[in-house]
């Protein structure tokens, strides 16, 4: 049988790094049962060894979701071991979560990382006297060598009982209590399927979530931990949950005296991120450096590589695959209907999308290396004050930024935002950041109808979704999400060098969803569009598409976007089909139009003015998300009424500032 | 004293967080127990929140917290 290991570890201690390093490609997405948060597992090449990668977590208090998470994949589907990432770098803090895990008495094997940025600033690590105090095995890395992940394969966790005396730091009435409440749940004997010690320790702490899961747990049990909870309380004149924290911490610092060897009191000096961050959070230089940093994400992908990709892949797929197509089409005595078919349905309609996958790969690029760098973290420290005026906190931005990439991960990311409501609001907001699906439909149109300030109009777009997420935070804030933001605090991680082969992995992660959207979604709709501008309701070939079965649904729908200046009916079914997936607004103009992504400009300009081509992207930046977004919009907010209101809220946002500027231009113009 | 009457870079010792349940356990599983040393870094650029640095790591807060930062 093969073993399941579970990896956990703070955030920032490289643990998904070690993740990538240990399972390479062969990873799989999957969901946490109960709730549908995004769980990564992945294999370790050759083995039969599986490793599911916890979320990142600074401690097994149960007091957010990815606590939850944790704790209760531990408890419940009880792995054969625990691998803790802990960063050497900031020991005391990172060993708080690995006595925790000792504490629950599961077998922990420990992975000492970032040994490198230890070495870096001329100290160390006594592993002896680590292994000594903590009584686990210790492998240790850092990102020059990774040879010790190699034993993970055939490790055998010990029993880590020897040396490491559970609860010992804890001062002797609270040993006493969780003595007594252990040994009255040893005697209801009801076969709980933890260590008693622990759970006698859950009770006393009054830990709701994990009492959640021991619903049957005979009351006196808990009337007894309440009792001895307030007893010890008032004693101490403290809350439990302080009281052992502060232990705990007591026991950290004199074992992380014990452990680093650090002789010209080098923890002291400044370090490389302290130096790094003298300029990027500066008083006055940080800002037009952060601006500095989007303008040239934005720039490159958009305008730099960006264009040089987009010529080429139209350059692939309108000349090469569609010449070699016909070709071979007609050298086998294909119909012109099923040349039509496939040149005009399909390589038309996914050809349309597969031409900006370079791009969006740029997009996630910069993305992950913002990510990884730990400059996110300072994004958020420095906009925390502006965030906070329209009623979110600093945190909101991560979201938004990885919102522009994809408004999946972005809502997904909103899970480090610890108040409710500033999650909710946030995931309603994330979308009016334009997603890296959106920005085909922008670079198409510009193209068309903007030329040499097409640049700028699609800038104005990112801004435009800036300013409407804002303004948006600022009213819900007042009408809806009433209360204060929370308090901001973060974690600011050292700078490191994004390790190449997580970034790949991330890039070829999204890459690949965008492609299988092409090849299935993209291609179905491609497929169906093609047969619905085709045919009439009677099955037989229209010459004149605009009798088609589609043409005539189409119509029914138009006159509502009538005030919006694009109320004909192939722009109707363009919007209903971005449902599925952003993307496919274009595929659906290409087929429709019948014809290839070059061609289209042309057809373009003889259905659209500039004001309603411009009145047209707005309402696609806007408007409700595409159907992937929509759907974890629900799991996230875990409400119909909220993921419907957000729907709305959206959609009619977009609505009317489209017709506020188609209108209002007509009047100008 | 609190944390914000130091100058960044000025450090002192931590005596009591002032602040409601949850927030307060946080910050102490973060490593903000009582005793503990804390370093006043930088204030962001638009003055709020402030960079700290407890126990080897820097932290971000904002100063409606940092003045519940009671130190000795």
């Amino acid at each position: 049988m093969g073993k399941t290991y579970a990896l956990t570890g703070n955030p920032n201690s490289g643990k998904t790094t070690i993740f990538n390093e240990l399972t390479g490609s062969a990873q799989y997405v999957g969901n946490w049962s109960g709730v549908t948060v995004e769980k990564k597992e992945g294999k370790i090449k050759n083995t039969d060894v599986h490793i599911v990668d916890l979320p990142g977590i600074y401690s097994m208090s149960s007091s957010s979701i990815d606590e939850i998470i944790a704790l209760n994949y531990i408890i419940k589907d009880k792995p054969d071991g625990i691998l803790n990432v802990v960063s050497a770098s900031n020991l005391e803090r990172n060993l708080y979560l690995t006595i925790q895990l000792l504490e629950m008495k599961v077998p922990v094997v420990i992975i000492l990382n970032m040994m490198d940025e230890v070495r870096r600033r001329n100290m160390d690590i006594d592993f002896d006297e680590l292994k000594n105090i903590l009584g686990t095995k210790i492998l240790s890395t850092g990102s020059n060598d990774r040879s010790q992940l190699k034993e993970i394969k055939h490790i055998i966790f010990e029993d880590n009982k020897s040396s490491f005396e559970r609860f010992s730091y804890f001062s002797i009435d609270i040993i006493k209590a969780i003595d007594k409440i252990s040994s009255i749940i040893l005697e209801a004997d009801q076969n709980l399927g933890v260590d008693e010690k622990w759970l006698a320790l859950k009770i006393l702490e009054d830990d709701q979530e994990v009492l959640n899961e021991f619903k049957n747990i005979n009351p006196n049990i808990l009337e007894e931990g309440k009792n001895t909870r307030k007893e010890l309380e008032t004693k101490n004149n403290e809350d439990i949950k302080h009281l052992l924290a502060k232990q705990r911490y007591a026991f950290l610092s004199l074992a992380a005296k014990k452990v680093i060897k650090d002789a010209q009191g080098n923890l002291e000096k400044e370090s490389f991120t302290e130096k790094l961050d003298k300029y990027l959070t500066h008083r006055i230089l940080s800002i037009p450096i952060f601006l500095g940093i989007m303008w040239l994400i934005y720039y490159i992908t958009i305008t730099g590589l960006g264009d040089a990709t987009i010529g080429f892949m139209e350059w692939l797929i309108g000349d090469v695959i569609t010449e070699l197509a016909q070709f071979g089409l007609s050298a086998i005595g294909a119909s012109n209907m099923v040349e039509s078919l496939v040149v005009d349905g399909i390589i038309g309609g996914v050809g349309a999308v597969l031409v900006f996958v370079p791009q969006i790969m740029i997009l996630f690029f910069f993305i992950s290396i913002l990510e990884d760098s730990g400059y996110m973290a300072r994004i958020a420290f420095m906009m925390d004050r502006i965030f906070k005026k329209f009623g979110l906190s600093g945190k909101s931005i991560i979201p938004m930024l990885v919102g522009s990439g994809c408004s999946v991960p972005g809502i997904m990311a909103t899970r480090t935002l610890e108040n409710e409501r500033d999650r909710k609001l946030t995931i309603i907001l994330t979308p009016f950041i334009s997603c890296g699906a959106k920005m085909p439909v922008y670079l198409l149109f510009a193209t068309a109808f903007f030329e040499s300030n097409s640049h700028w109009v699609v800038f104005s777009l990112y801004v435009l979704g800036i300013i409407v997420a804002m303004a948006s935070g600022m009213l819900l804030s007042k009408l809806r999400y009433k209360g204060e933001s929370s308090d901001f605090f973060m974690e600011l991680p050292p700078y490191r060098l994004p390790v190449i082969k997580s970034v790949a992995i991330h890039m070829w992660d999204k890459a690949k969803d965008f492609l299988v959207r092409a090849g299935t979604v993209i291609f179905a709709a491609s497929v169906i569009l093609w047969f619905a501008q085709s045919f009439d309701f009677g099955f037989s070939k229209v010459t004149d598409p605009s009798q088609s079965i589609l043409a005539i649904l189409g119509k029914m729908i138009a006159p509502i976007f009538e005030p919006l200046g694009f109320g004909d009916w192939i722009t109707s079914v363009a919007f209903i089909t971005g449902f599925a997936a952003k993307e496919i607004v274009i595929s659906t103009l290409s087929v429709l139009h019948g014809v290839s992504e070059g061609a289209l400009v042309t057809s373009l300009r003889g259905v659209y003015s500039p004001l309603s081509a411009y009145s047209f992207m707005v309402f696609i930046l806007l408007a409700s998300p595409c159907f992937a977004a929509i759907s974890v919009m629900k799991k996230e907010l875990n409400s119909w009424r909220e993921t419907g209101f957000a729907i709305l809220y959206q959609t009619g946002t977009a609505y009317l500032i489209s017709m506020t500027i188609y209108q209002i231009g007509n009047l100008i113009y | 004293m609190t944390i914000i009457d130091l100058k960044p870079g000025q450090s002192g010792e931590i005596f009591q967080l002032d602040l409601d349940g949850k927030l307060k356990s946080r910050l102490m599983e973060m490593g903000m127990t009582p005793g503990t040393s804390v370093k006043f870094v930088r204030t962001a650029p638009l003055g709020d929140p402030i960079n700290i640095k407890v126990r080897g790591f820097n932290l971000g807060i904002r100063r409606s917290v940092a003045q519940n930062i009671i130190l000795k």
